[in-house]
C-alpha cells in the first residue's frame, strides 16, 4: 500500500510539474524574457520594418534606386494608368531617391482622402522608402476646414497621442518643416446643404494663416482634392445632396487662385486625377464615391515627388 | 484499493487543474498571435502601422511595451484595426487598455458622423486583456480573432 501511495504521489508530482512547465511563464517573467525581436520592436520607433520577418525579407538596403525623371516628366494619365491590381502600388520612375530627404520632418494633414494616401504610403514602406519619414495626421471622422478654423463647434478633432487635440497644438508639438494639407471636401459635402465655395476657400486661407502663425518657418503646401466618380450616387452622410464634380471643380479653381494670391504652394492633384470627362476614373476609386484606392493614391504621391523635384531644382 | 485509486486520480486532476489555471495569467506575444491570425483567419489586406501609429496616434509610450502589433487596412476607409500590445507591467497594461478603449470610442464617434456604414463592425469591436497583453479588435472576423487569442492565452 505504501509503495502504491508513493508511486501515485510521484506520478502526481510529475504530472503537475509537466503541466505547469508546458504553460507559458508568469507574466512578470514573460515580459523580461521576451524574444529579441520584440525588444527591438519596442525600442526602435523610427524603424519602419518591425513586423515579424519583414526586415529580413525587405531590407532597406536592397531597395532599388529609381532613376530621376527628366524635367517635365508626365504623370500617368488616368486613361492609361487605371491600375487596379496590387502591382498598381509599385513605385514609378517619378520617385527619385534624391527627393526622399525633401520629405524628412514633413507632416501630411487631411481627412479620409488623405487617410487612403497614408495607407498606400505605409504599404509602400513595407518594401521601400516612400516620402522619407513623413508623418500623417488623418481621420475618418469627417473633419472639415470649418472644424479646424472654429466655424463649426461639432467637437471634431484629430486624435493625437490618444487625445482629441487642436491642430495648432499638434503642429506646435511636432514642429515639421513642411505641412501638406488635403482638406475641404467635407465642407462641400457633409456639413451643410448649400456650401459656398468662397467661404470654404476662405477657411483654407485662415487655416494656413493659423498654422503659419504657429510655425512661421514651416512651408505650407495645399493639395487640391480629387474629383468624384461620374456616378451621381452619394452616401447617406452627404448632407449636400447636390455635391457634384462641378462644385469640386469650382472649389479647386478658387483654391488655386487663393494659393497664388497668398503665396501658398499648391499641388494640383485634382487635374491629375480627372478623366476626359472631368470625373475620377473608377479605377482610381475604392468606394464608388470619391475616396482614392492605391492606384489613385499613387498618382498623388507621384505628384508629391515631382513637386519635391521642382523645389529642389 | 479501487476507492483509493479513484480518490488519488481525483486529487491528481484537481492539482493539475489548480497548477495550470490558478497560476499567473499568460500574456501572449502579439507578434506570435498575429502570425497565427495570418494563418488561421481570412483577414483583409492590412498594413503594419506599429511604428507610425502606436505612439503618435494612440499615445502609447514605446517604453511601456515589449512586443506589439498595429495593423490597419490598406483600404483607409475600412474600419478594421488589430492592435495588440504586451505591456511591461500591470500599471502600463491598465494605461494601454484605457487608451485602446478611448480609441474604440473615437471610432464609434467617427462612424456616427461619417462612413456610417462602418458602424456595425465598430460596434462589435472589443478591447480585451490577456495577462499583460491588451488588444483592440475591430474586424468582421472579430470572433475568430478572439478565438485565436483564447487559444494562445
Amino acid at each position: 500500500m505504501n509503495r502504491i501511495t508513493t508511486s501515485l504521489a510521484a506520478l502526481c508530482a510529475a504530472l503537475i510539474f509537466t503541466g505547469c512547465a508546458a504553460s507559458p511563464a508568469p507574466e512578470t517573467d514573460s515580459a523580461q524574457s521576451a524574444p529579441d525581436s520584440s525588444q527591438t520592436t519596442g525600442t526602435t520607433v523610427q524603424q519602419p520594418e518591425d513586423a515579424v520577418s519583414s526586415a529580413e525579407e525587405h531590407p532597406d538596403q536592397t531597395k532599388e534606386v529609381a532613376p530621376a525623371p527628366e524635367n517635365g516628366a508626365q504623370l500617368p494619365a488616368p486613361e492609361s494608368g487605371g491600375q487596379t491590381s496590387a502591382s498598381s502600388s509599385t513605385p514609378t520612375d517619378s520617385r527619385p531617391q534624391t527627393a526622399e530627404a525633401f520629405f524628412q520632418n514633413t507632416l501630411f494633414v487631411g481627412d479620409s482622402i488623405m487617410e487612403g494616401i497614408r495607407q498606400y504610403v505605409m504599404s509602400q514602406r513595407e518594401e521601400t522608402s516612400c516620402l522619407g519619414d513623413a508623418k500623417f495626421l488623418t481621420t475618418t471622422i469627417g473633419i472639415s476646414l470649418a472644424d479646424l478654423v472654429g466655424d463649426r463647434q461639432a467637437g471634431i478633432f484629430y486624435s493625437y497621442k490618444g487625445q482629441e487635440t487642436a491642430l495648432e497644438d499638434i503642429v506646435t508639438d511636432l514642429c515639421p518643416d513642411r505641412i501638406f494639407l488635403l482638406l475641404g471636401l467635407n465642407d462641400l459635402s457633409v456639413i451643410e446643404e448649400n456650401p459656398q465655395v468662397s467661404q470654404v476657400v476662405d477657411r483654407y486661407r485662415r487655416l494656413a494663416e493659423n498654422l503659419t502663425a504657429c510655425l512661421p518657418e514651416t512651408q505650407i503646401v495645399i493639395i487640391t482634392n480629387p474629383p468624384k466618380i461620374a456616378s451621381a450616387w452619394l452616401p447617406d452622410y452627404a448632407v449636400n445632396r447636390s455635391f457634384s464634380n462641378q462644385l469640386i471643380d469650382d472649389f479647386s479653381a478658387s483654391l488655386m487662385e487663393m494659393c497664388q494670391s497668398e503665396g501658398i504652394a499648391c499641388i494640383d492633384a485634382h487635374t491629375l486625377l480627372q478623366d476626359t470627362s472631368g470625373a475620377l476614373p473608377e479605377d482610381y476609386c475604392r468606394d464608388g464615391y470619391v475616396h482614392l484606392n492605391n492606384a489613385g493614391s499613387a498618382v498623388v504621391v507621384d505628384a508629391l515627388y515631382q513637386f519635391a523635384q521642382e523645389q529642389l531644382a | 484499493m479501487k476507492k483509493f485509486g479513484t480518490l488519488t486520480f481525483g486529487l491528481l486532476a484537481a492539482l493539475v487543474l489548480a497548477g495550470c489555471s490558478g497560476g499567473a495569467e499568460t500574456s501572449p506575444d502579439p507578434q506570435a498571435v498575429f502570425s497565427a491570425l495570418e494563418e488561421q483567419v481570412a483577414l483583409p489586406e492590412l498594413v503594419d502601422m506599429t511604428d507610425e501609429y502606436l505612439e503618435m496616434g494612440l499615445g502609447i509610450d514605446p517604453n511601456s511595451w515589449d512586443s506589439a502589433v498595429c495593423y490597419l487596412p490598406v483600404d483607409g476607409t475600412q474600419p478594421d484595426e488589430i492592435i495588440m500590445v504586451r505591456a511591461t507591467d500591470s500599471d502600463k497594461a491598465d494605461d494601454i487598455r484605457s487608451k485602446l478603449e478611448d480609441r474604440l470610442g473615437y471610432k464609434e464617434k467617427s462612424a456616427q458622423l461619417y462612413l456610417t456604414e462602418n458602424m456595425p463592425v465598430i460596434e462589435a469591436g472589443v478591447v480585451r486583456q490577456d495577462g499583460l497583453t491588451v488588444s483592440l479588435i475591430v474586424s468582421e472576423q472579430a470572433e475568430e480573432i478572439c478565438g485565436v487569442l483564447d487559444s494562445m492565452s
